[in-house]
Parts: structure tokens; C-alpha cells; sequence
């Protein structure tokens, strides 16, 4: 490889990256920006969410369960009603989420174990805060129960704890929306934000072919190696920081654990972005407009990472078909490396299949790419020209449009 | 081949999917010609120009290139040739010293020999007081003079140029074909495309494109020369109505339409001219003037065009 073509080549994308503002802003804003929405997205914690209360019981009890669900950040007592259906408007306007109903023997207890019900309704249209609320009441409902419980028995003279293996409710997280599903996802969600300067990539090369500059190259001595490296090179680079920065932003804003060695992540994810760059000149090579380069790099580079790689649904309950095709996409490879290094402190020599094939990625696609790439210009004959020469052939032949395609 | 061939093309096309481009052209241009291709838009100038820089290769036929193959040996022809696509080649965000040192890494021109060239370049081009504007706030004509700059950075000994002035003010134009007449001075073998009549004048020897075929090849004056007759430029009052008369007169070839101006190609001069003047006499016109006119490229153009042998088919059938 022409070290001298490709650091020429290296330098001139340099300026361009730097001299274009939404390029530039792609590969170094880019990646936080689209972190914090990603995070914040996931992290849809509800709280303060309204809820209404029709008390039948209206005794110390009762009032110890609202204050109880007033007092808890997920929950706040928004209004009070006589009846269950005096509540449908505001559940309509969406002024509640639920409704929780306090029955009228709330606190007493019958010996004959007639247990009394609290009702909850909740608003089946706002799932997500629906189910937190639920499972917010009824954990309060439960604890208040159970506490009631203890105070009765202690007042017959027994011990409290006796209470506890029969009515214990352990109650199970159903799916985990507080901070640490970032912990677990920030690993993974680091090497989807490493696609942005690999998507500026194949749009630089494709604005090449589009701009005619790409023709003056090929018709030059360059070499299509050195060609390939130099436009690649700047972009790694800027990958390479963007690692820095989220790593960073990690540690600081997340307080995300990183348990493994620093070194063998950082050569993860060097191979990382070098395997996506490749990938991206690998769709640069194919195509050749901006519009096609922004489609086809969405297909590869953001549908198979988020659903196929396992950042959040595991790769192992997927069709032994799709793993073996996920065997091919970097993306894969990364998140497996990432969390084990990041959560689990997890050495490289343990995921040594990951690793390899992830290596042989990071080399293999540019050689790939440089293998097809031809000093050629590739010239594309307008469909409309086709169309328009078959509807000349058909004139001629004055056959009428419908009768020549029967 | 003779050891003065700089580009030997035997029998070449090119088509796309099914549309022929460039009809089995077979051309030859020797070492320091200023060959012109001249033809209308479509006519297959730049898939020819395209095949002779290595960057396209033919459907069928060969091109050698100072003896290297076009397909085989692209490599070899791209280090010896500087070429000027159509469009601005260059990039718009870099500097004009940017895209010149650029270019000379990309074609090997370093260290001493770049600093003694960068300045010869500036002088030839008069862009040294441009040299930090971006190229894209360049004008037209500035834009073409440095991409011509970046093409002989190399001293390359064949200059392919794919329609460099098209898109330029005339004042530039000349401009650009004195620089192009300055290279050829120093023997620099150049190839130019043009759809500019007034441009082939200029050239050696032209070549005549029309639906992917030649239609003469020869120096300007011998191509002219194929025009049987002479013209006579015809200035009158009601030129409009005149012209389908004069057609119908035996003896006249063609005629073109310049403003109030008639070309009349006519086969003998002096005979025509006299059944001109009886005509004018009996359409009662008498504020004409009709007076002897050089043959130019454009009327032999026309001519050749409009006398070629047989119908010649836009496309191939399928």
C-alpha cells in the first residue's frame, strides 16, 4: 500500500470532515447526543403518576394507605370520588391513571379469613405507567396488610413474626426500568453510536461518486488500497474519540461499572469501528448516491445491532439460523465483548470466538471492499431512457400498450 | 504500430445495456497533436475520452495508450495522462493550494520538485493570488484553469480534456486555448473534447462525432474542404420567406440560419450566384446584400451531418 497516497487521501478528508459542520457534527456530537436520547429513552421512570381514591372505609386504616401512596414518588393522590363510575371522566381526560378502591372493612379482620379486596383500575391505554402503578399499590397495599396484620396479632398476645411464611408476597420486578437496565445496555449502546462515523463514511465516498470527484481519482495513479485506508483513516480516528468521550460519559453520568481491562476494550473497539468502516465501504463500493448510501447503511447498520445483537433480546432463544447469520455482522461480536469486559470484568481470552471472528471482520471487510472497488467509473443509464425506448419500440410496431403486454 | 502513435484506437464501442454510445471507432493520434473531438451533446465524446483514460473499458475493440493497453495496463496509462473530466473534478472545500498538493502526492510530485512547480504553475494559470480561496468560490473559467493546473502538475505527455470549456465565458475560453496552445507548443500530446465549432479550428486535426461514429477526421481546412462548392452569406428583409425558395433552387447544397443572415452552401459559385439575384429580383427584394463567406467548421459540420451515408440508427435493436 502507497503510505504516501494514503495519508494525501487521509488529509483531504480530514479537511472535508472538519470543514462540512453536519459532518463534523455527526461524528462527534452525534454519538453523545444520540446516548442521552437513547438513555433517557430507556429510562422512562414514572413518577408523581396520578391516581384516584374512592374510600369506602373512612377509618384510621384507610387513611394510612393513602398517605402511604401519597408519600411514594411513583404515585400521587390526585382526587377523591364516591363510586368507581364517578371516575370515568377523569380517566378519560386522562387526568388519572388509576383508581384504587378502599373497600368498607378495610383494617378489620374476620377470624372466619374473609379478607377485605382493595380494587384497583388502572388505564389500560398508558401500559407502562399503568403496570408500575399497579405493581406500586399493590406493594404498599401489601406491606400495610401485612403491618396490620402484625399489630393484631400482637394485640392477642402472639408474636408478629409468626405471620410472616404463610402472607410473605415477594414481589418480582416484571422488567427493570430504573437505572440499572442502562448499566446493562451502555456497553452495547456504545457500539450503536460507534455506527455514525461509519455511516459519514460510506456517505463521503458516495458524495464522491455523485460530485464527479471520484472520477478524477480513479483516472489518477492513486492506489485503490491507499485510496480506501486514507478516506477510512480520519473516521477511525474520530470513532476512536468518540470511544474516549462515551466511555467517559459513562463512568461520570451513568456511574456504569467497568470491571474488565481497559486496554483489551479499547482494542475491541478499535477492531469494532475498523470492521464497521469496512462494512461502510463495503456499501460505499456498491452504491452510488447519498440517498441509497443513507437506506442501505440503515438496513445493515441499525436494525440487525438492535434487534438481532443481543443488547436487548438474548441472541440465544433466536432461530439457530439468524445466529449464524448475526455470526457475520460486527455488531454481534461487540456487545457480547463489551458487556463481558465492561459488567462482568470478563478477559478477552474467555470470549476468544467473539474476539477472532470479530478481528477477522475488522481486516476482512476493508480487504473486501478494496477487492471489489474498481478504478472504473461506473456509469448509470437512466431507467426513464428505457422506458422511453419501449414505448418508441411500441409506437413503431403501433401496437396499442395493453395488447403488446398480453 | 509507428513509434509516433501516442493513441492507436482500433475498431472500439461501447455500449450501455443496450444503447451503442461509441460505434466501432477506429482513430489514431500521433505524439504532440492537439486532436480535437468535435460533436454535438450525446454523440459519444465522453464515453470515447472516458475509454482513453483507462476509466471505462470498451464493449469491443482496443485502445493502446504509448502502447499499453486501455484494459490491461490501466494503471500504466493513468500515471503517463492528465485528464479533466467534464464536471469540476476537484473538491470544492479545499483551497487551490489544498487541491494542488493534493494532486501532486497523488501523482508522486514531492519535495523540491513540487516548490520549483507549484510557482511555473501559478504563473502559467495567473492563480497565485487565488492560491487560499476555496475552489469552489472560484469562477467558472478559474475552476477550469485549475483543474487544468492539477492535470499537467505531473508534466504528463498526453492531456485528455473532456469539454473544458463548455459552461465558460468567451473571454475565458480564449484564455483557456491559449494555454492549451502553450502546452502543445511544448509538445505535450492533447486530446480535447468540444461541441464548440469555433474551438475545432484550433485543433491539429479533428475528429467529427456523430451518433457514436466518425464522421471525418482531418485537419479543419481538409474537412472543410470536403464541402463541395462555396458559401454565400445572404442578409435580407425577409429572410424567413426566401429560404424554402432558395432550397428549391438547383445548385444549392444547404443553407443556415444566422439571425437575418443566410449561409447558402452552393455548389458552383457563379452560376448559383446569378439565379440568387434573379430570384431576389422576382420576389421584388431589393435591400439585401450577398457577398462571398468563408467556409467554416460549423457549415461543414452541418453538411457532413446532413450528407452522411445512409440513416444512422440512434441504437442498436436488440
Amino acid at each position: 500500500m502507497n503510505l504516501r497516497h494514503m495519508f494525501a487521501l487521509a488529509r483531504k478528508e480530514f479537511y472535508h470532515i472538519v470543514r462540512d459542520p453536519g459532518t463534523f457534527l455527526l461524528v462527534t456530537v452525534g454519538p453523545v447526543f444520540l446516548m442521552i436520547v437513547f438513555t433517557y429513552m430507556l429510562t422512562s421512570e414514572v413518577k408523581n403518576a396520578p391516581v384516584g381514591v374512592i374510600d369506602h372505609a373512612h377509618n384510621d386504616a384507610s387513611a394510612e394507605l393513602i398517605d402511604r401512596i401519597e408519600a411514594d414518588p411513583v404515585t400521587r393522590i390526585a382526587a377523591y370520588y364516591e363510586s368507581v363510575d364517578a371516575t370515568d371522566l377523569d380517566f378519560q381526560r386522562g387526568d388519572i391513571v388509576a383508581a384504587v378502591e378502599i373497600p368498607e372493612n378495610y383494617g378489620q379482620f374476620s377470624l372466619l379469613g374473609d379478607v377485605p379486596t382493595v380494587h384497583m383500575i388502572v388505564d389500560g391505554m398508558e401500559p407502562t405507567s399503568a403496570e408500575q402503578v399497579l405493581e406500586t399499590v399493590y406493594t404498599i397495599a401489601d406491606e400495610h396488610t401485612r403491618d396490620l396484620a402484625g399489630d393484631a396479632l400482637s394485640g392477642f398476645g402472639l408474636d408478629s413474626s409468626l405471620l410472616d411464611l404463610p402472607i410473605n408476597v415477594e414481589t418480582e420486578t416484571l422488567f427493570n426500568p430504573d437505572l440499572r437496565s442502562i448499566v446493562d445496555f451502555y456497553p452495547g449502546l456504545m457500539g450503536m453510536m460507534l455506527t455514525l462515523p461509519a455511516l459519514a463514511l460510506a456517505l463521503s465516498l458516495a458524495k464522491e461518486a455523485e460530485n464527479g470527484t471520484l472520477e478524477q481519482l480513479v483516472a489518477s495513479p492513486v492506489d485503490k488500497r491507499a485510496l480506501l485506508a486514507g478516506k477510512m483513516l480520519p473516521y477511525l480516528v474520530f470513532g476512536m474519540i468518540d470511544v474516549v468521550i462515551l466511555f467517559i460519559m459513562g463512568q461520570v453520568a451513568y456511574s456504569v461499572p467497568f470491571r474488565g481491562s481497559l486496554l483489551e476494550y479499547m482494542l475491541v473497539a478499535l477492531l469494532f469501528n475498523m470492521a464497521n468502516l469496512g462494512l461502510a465501504l463495503l456499501i460505499a463500493v456498491f452504491v452510488r448516491s447519498q440517498q441509497v448510501a443513507i437506506i442501505v447503511a440503515f438496513l445493515v447498520f441499525f436494525v440487525p445491532p438492535f434487534f438481532l445483537s443481543g443488547m436487548f433480546f438474548p441472541a440465544d432463544a433466536m432461530p439457530f439460523i439468524v445466529q449464524l447469520e448475526m455470526v457475520e455482522f460486527p455488531s454481534m461480536h461487540y456487545v457480547s465483548l463489551a458487556k463481558a469486559i465492561f459488567l462482568q470484568g470478563t478477559s478477552i481470552r474467555d470470549l476468544l470466538f467473539n474476539f477472532v471472528i470479530l478481528a477477522i471482520l475488522g481486516i476482512e471487510l476493508f480487504e473486501i471492499a478494496a477487492f471489489i472497488f474498481r478504478k472504473k467509473i461506473i456509469v448509470t443509464v437512466p431507467w426513464r431512457k428505457w422506458f422511453n425506448r419501449d414505448e418508441k419500440r411500441q409506437s413503431l410496431t403501433q401496437q396499442p400498450i395493453a395488447q403488446s403486454r398480453g | 504500430m509507428a513509434n509516433d502513435t501516442m493513441i492507436d484506437i482500433q475498431s472500439v464501442s461501447r455500449s450501455f445495456r443496450q444503447t451503442l454510445a461509441v460505434d466501432s471507432i477506429t482513430l489514431s493520434i500521433r505524439r504532440g497533436e492537439l486532436f480535437g473531438i468535435v460533436g454535438p451533446d450525446g454523440a459519444g465524446k465522453s464515453t470515447l475520452l472516458r475509454m482513453m483514460a483507462a476509466i471505462l473499458n470498451p464493449t469491443g475493440g482496443t485502445i493502446a495508450i504509448a502502447g499499453h493497453d486501455s484494459v490491461k495496463d490501466a494503471e500504466d496509462i493513468k500515471s503517463i495522462m492528465g485528464y479533466m473530466p467534464q464536471g469540476f473534478g476537484l473538491y470544492t472545500d479545499l483551497s487551490v493550494q489544498e487541491n494542488l498538493r493534493f494532486t501532486a502526492d497523488v501523482y508522486g510530485v514531492t519535495g523540491a520538485q513540487l516548490e520549483k512547480r507549484l510557482p511555473v504553475l501559478y504563473e502559467f494559470t495567473d492563480l497565485a493570488s487565488f492560491k487560499d480561496y476555496q475552489a469552489g468560490k472560484l469562477s467558472g473559467g478559474m475552476k477550469k484553469k485549475l483543474a487544468l493546473a492539477c492535470a499537467i502538475i505531473h508534466e504528463p505527455p498526453l492531456l485528455l480534456l473532456d469539454e473544458p470549456t463548455t459552461g465558460v465565458d468567451p473571454v475565458a475560453r480564449r484564455g483557456f486555448w491559449d494555454l492549451l496552445s502553450g502546452l502543445h507548443a511544448q509538445g505535450t500530446t492533447t486530446v480535447v473534447s468540444t461541441p464548440y465549432m469555433d474551438e475545432a479550428e484550433r485543433c491539429n486535426r479533428v475528429a467529427l462525432l456523430y451518433n457514436g461514429r466518425v464522421l471525418a477526421c482531418d485537419s479543419p481546412s481538409a474537412i472543410k474542404a470536403r464541402v463541395p462548392g462555396a458559401v454565400l452569406a445572404l442578409t435580407s428583409s425577409d429572410n424567413r420567406r426566401l429560404a424554402p425558395l432558395l432550397l428549391g433552387l438547383s445548385g444549392v447544397i444547404d443553407i443556415q440560419t444566422y439571425g437575418n443572415l443566410l449561409n447558402i452552401i452552393v455548389t458552383d459559385r457563379d452560376t448559383v450566384r446569378s439565379r440568387i439575384l434573379d430570384l431576389l429580383d422576382s420576389e421584388q427584394i431589393d435591400d439585401y446584400t450577398l457577398e462571398d463567406a468563408p467556409m467554416r467548421m460549423e457549415e461543414a459540420f452541418i453538411y457532413l451531418v446532413n450528407h452522411a451515408e445512409g440513416a444512422l440508427p440512434e441504437e442498436v435493436a436488440s
